[in-house]
């Protein structure tokens, strides 16, 4: 590993010499990031979490970070094992997730296992709630996660180092180097973790068990490199490779286990980038594998599948005036998959998208106003639109309201899937409304975004009339609907500083179509969508000593076995030192998970751990030219 | 009192005096480890005087109904080895019945034995269900539940259908039962067990119907399979209605076929005439002409189906084949 660090620092620092510049350019922020148009519609909540933030979930997975402040629900089998999301009662296919801009959803799926996402490979991430089909096209239902990447904001080289240790075999390692200079960045990120996961966990009777057969390993690379050739224009190259490997345990209702799953990706991706006196151009080209191999021993099945998948978007935003914004673009994905479902075949899907938004300010009202038209082989998708505004009311309070259609196409497997798959489904679609109030006052912070949202010809696998087995058809609509209320303040006493975060969602998210197979009545609450989220932070920091205090709430949610999960409080607690010497800094970090020890499910018959412990240092060196 | 003994020994008499028929499905020759799950496209299988209908689609190499097996694994849990009975062979023999119930299943008698009674079977479970239920796999729970004390079952009803009728008594046979206080007491079957049918009285057709207390909203968790051999029928006595016409007399084109099967009825007078799914249920009754007679398929879906046809002089039963386009 640290021969593979030190081959990758040289690499990085030997071709910056090699091409030293002859002029100095003058450093903009050059940062790549996404049209403000579609990563920020007015009308509408987004929550951003920097590197800061990020550095404090060390060794975490990006759903700890999203359930604990962004108050998502993440369906976590248990330690390593799948995580998918929920946002505003959608399904895991209704999370759009973007890297650098581009979708990261499986094509086979039409979701992401967030299990795979290590948080260290990440600079910035924001959470946009609701609908956003309008921008960022199928998916983006319940909510878009957009992961970003950036090189060093100053010339100069950082390089660090991070590991973490804790319970059950957990160990997390991290290495990243990153180096800017006149016209190339260069970031190089490794890590690497594993656990064994053996822990004890009670049952309902009081019986204590330890769990089987769940260790995993996972490790990966990234890199990036940025040229800027002229201060207005950026080439930037990424590749990611991520390799995991995981035991799948058995149910608490199963002796033993033999099951286990390999996931490998390579993820490439080109991002071109040119500033001009009236806006900005946009180009990315994406080129992804990814593979899923499981295989269980004791009932000899083996499934292996992959998908290939090449992305295309050109997008510009124009300045047409000191208050008016218009961008427009284009998006081609072309995507094919393998998998012993398919039967030999290897069904291809294109997509081709047009999208245009328009933003206008008249005093202190903002509108904005989205299109997207998008081709899916020889369907076309209904246009969805999206409107937003937002305004203040008095100089404390602000009002935002958005109406906007969305969409999910189906997914590979959906289609072509046998026996089962259907390929004259239809894309889910519908409309959501939503609309909030935004009060701020000195430390304090307080919004309430009301929503409503109901989706047609929602995708099920169940059995229909006359046939024998299980097939995707659009059987139902779903209406969801909720609340969601956020409080933050953060203020100052002597030398401590606090900061504190409230939240809390009620959510109803219904079937509005009896169906017998599967059985589902009018009315019903869909199964793992809890009704009330709820979750508070603390943190106090004096000089170089940080700690911050976590509760989650989530309540009952029905499973999917007849069966209803009873809802649980979890408690996090983290203390941080951090000593800075020269140009190195070491932080240190001790911390609990699930502090009061409570016993809970987030899905049926997959128990979680107890209390656990990690201890992590993080050791990094800071040069600035 | 002399007269009344005379005429029970007459009626035990002539109860003897029928013939009986088991279905022991040797009749196919399978050699220990081999299995017929309608991948040759037979739509069904026959045995004694039972007809077992079988759906196959070759598109996933997937079947439904009932296949015929003498596969002996009792250790590979899971659907790969969903063909072995848990005692490793027939009763006996080395032949056996093995159905995927799910939802249903149906058996269908026929010549001598149509509209008789049923006498009995030997039933055991599956590998695939027994390991299922013994330890759980991915899907189903382990019978017990995590504390062992879940009072699961995995039960078996049978029903009869007469006269395209589902009758209103059944045969339950639990193939587990952990509804005992002690659990030692708890047992899934492991044994061919014998289920005596006799009760349901006389029958066109018996139906299979399997249910469990793992449930899921997409249905039964618990592997809906069964085992079945010498399943033994009683011969219908020659006097009555119940008489097998020859099959000559019923001729249907094309079979299969996608839109329309065209049914010769080589008689000079009108029958009843009833079409069946594989389930026993009746889906249309109508009068066969003599001659030419038109059958809508295009509407159904594709699969197997029984024309059973009745006329003063005796009964025929068809199967039919429909197939999409």
């Amino acid at each position: 590993m640290r021969q593979l660090l030190i081959l990758f620092l040289s690499v990085s620092w030997a071709v910056p010499i090699l091409a030293q510049p002859d002029t100095a350019v003058i450093l903009p922020a050059a940062e790549i990031t996404t049209s403000p148009l579609r990563a920020n519609f007015t009308g509408s909540q987004e929550q951003r979490w920097d590197s800061t933030d990020i550095n404090r979930y060390a060794g975490h997975y990006l759903t700890d970070l999203l359930e604990r402040e962004g108050g998502i629900f993440i369906k976590n089998y248990g330690g390593g094992s799948i995580a998918t999301t929920s946002i505003r009662g959608g399904s895991a296919g209704h999370t759009a997730v973007t890297w650098n801009g581009l979708p990261l959803q499986s094509p086979m799926l039409g979701q992401l296992d967030f299990s795979l996402l290590p948080l260290a490979f990440v600079d910035a991430v924001n959470l946009q709630r609701g609908g956003g089909s309008a921008a960022w096209g199928s998916g983006a239902i319940g909510g878009t996660v957009g992961l970003r990447n950036t090189p060093l904001s100053y010339r100069g080289i950082e390089a660090g180092a991070q590991t973490v240790l804790g319970s059950f075999g957990f160990q997390d390692h991290q290495a990243r180097a990153r180096y800017r200079g006149e016209q190339w960045a260069f970031n190089t990120r490794l890590f690497r973790r594993s656990a064994n996961n053996d822990f004890g966990y009670q049952l309902d009777s009081g019986e204590e068990r330890q769990q089987t057969h769940a260790d995993f390993r996972q490790q990966g690379i990234m890199q990036e490199v940025y040229w800027q050739p002229r201060p207005d224009r950026q080439l930037a190259v990424f590749a990611w490779w991520q390799t995991s490997d995981r035991n799948i345990p058995p149910l608490t209702t199963q002796t033993r286990s033999e099951a286990l799953q390999l996931d490998t990706f390579l993820r490439t991706a080109l991002h071109y980038q040119q500033l001009s006196k009236r806006g900005v151009f946009n180009a990315r080209l994406g080129w992804f594998r990814e593979a899923i191999d499981y295989r269980d021993d004791a009932t000899l099945l083996r499934a292996l599948s992959h998908f290939h998948t090449l992305m295309a978007e050109v997008e510009q935003q124009w300045a047409l005036s000191a208050d008016t914004e218009l961008q427009a673009g284009l998006f081609y994905n072309w995507a094919t998959a393998a998998a012993d479902g398919y039967r030999g075949e290897r069904p291809e899907q294109q997509r081709a998208a047009a999208f245009a938004s328009l933003r206008k300010e008249w005093d202190a009202l903002r509108v904005q106003l989205s299109l997207r038209k998008e081709l899916v082989d020889d369907h076309w998708v209904p246009i969805v639109p999206a409107l937003g505004a937002n305004g203040p009311i008095t100089s404390n309070l602000s009002w935002q309201a958005k109406i906007s259609r969305n969409y999910r196409i189906p997914t590979l497997n959906d289609l072509y899937w046998l026996p089962g798959g259907n390929p004259d489904l239809l894309p889910e679609i519908g409309w959501s409304a939503e609309g909030g109030l935004t009060w701020r006052k000195g430390v304090w912070s307080y919004s309430m975004t009301g929503f409503h949202r109901r989706i047609e010809d929602w995708i099920m696998w169940g059995i229909t009339e006359g046939q024998n087995f299980w097939s995707a058809n659009n059987l139902t609509e779903v209406w969801s609907r909720g609340l969601e209320q956020r409080l933050s303040c953060s203020f100052a006493t002597g030398e401590w500083q606090w900061e504190g975060q409230v939240g809390y969602d009620y959510i109803r998210s219904t079937n509005e179509i009896a169906i017998q197979q599967p059985q589902l009545s009018e009315g019903e609450q869909l199964a793992y969508t809890p009704e009330h989220l709820g979750f508070a932070r603390v943190t106090v920091s004096k000089d170089a000593l940080q700690f911050t205090y976590q509760h989650r709430l989530t309540s009952a949610v029905q499973t999917l076995n007849d069966t209803e999960l009873p809802g649980y409080h979890l408690g996090f607690a983290q203390l941080q030192y951090e000593l800075d010497w020269q140009k190195f800094t070491l932080q240190a970090f001790g911390r609990a998970d699930n502090l009061w020890d409570a016993s809970y499910r987030i899905v049926d018959r997959r128990p979680m751990p107890g209390r656990s412990f990690q201890l992590g240092i993080n050791l990094f060196f800071k040069h600035n030219h | 009192m002399k007269q009344t003994l005379t005429i029970v020994l007459f009626l035990i008499a002539s109860v003897w005096s029928y013939a009986q028929t088991t279905a022991d499905f040797e009749n196919f020759d399978l050699e220990p480890g081999e299995a017929l799950n309608g991948s040759a496209g037979s739509g069904g299988f026959s045995s004694g005087n039972l007809f077992l209908p079988n759906s196959y689609n070759p598109d996933f190499n997937a079947w439904s109904g009932w296949a015929v097996s003498a596969t002996t694994d009792v250790t590979t849990p899971g659907f790969m080895n969903d063909l072995s009975a848990i005692t490793g062979g027939g009763y006996n023999s080395t032949a056996y019945a093995v159905s995927f119930a799910s939802p249903q299943s149906v058996i269908v008698l026929q010549g001598a034995a149509a509209g008789g009674v049923v006498e009995g079977f030997y039933v055991t479970n599956g590998t695939y269900p027994y390991l299922s239920m013994l330890e759980g796999d991915g899907f189903a729970k382990k019978f017990g539940g995590e504390s062992g004390d879940d009072p699961d079952f995995f039960l078996l009803t049978i029903k009869k259908y007469l006269g395209g009728e589902l009758g209103t008594d059944s045969v339950n046979f639990y193939l587990a039962d952990y509804r005992f206080e002690d659990n030692s007491q708890d047992y899934i079957v492991e044994e061919w067990t014998y289920v005596d049918l006799s009760t349901l009285g006389n029958a066109d057709s018996l139906q299979f119907t399997m249910s469990s207390t793992d449930n899921s909203m997409f249905g039964m968790n618990t592997p809906a399979y069964f085992c079945m051999d010498d399943l033994t029928t009683t011969d219908m006595p020659v006097s009555t209605q119940h008489t097998e016409l020859p099959a000559a007399g019923l001729n249907v084109f094309p079979n299969p076929a996608s839109d329309t099967w065209h049914v010769q009825w080589e008689s000079d007078q009108e029958a009843e005439a009833r079409l069946m799914n594989v389930n026993g249920q009746v889906l249309q009754t109508f009068r066969l002409l003599p001659g030419t007679n038109a059958i809508e398929a295009l509407t159904l879906p594709a699969g197997i189906y029984v024309l059973q046809v009745q006329s003063a002089n005796g009964y025929l039963a068809k199967t039919l084949f429909k197939t999409n386009s």
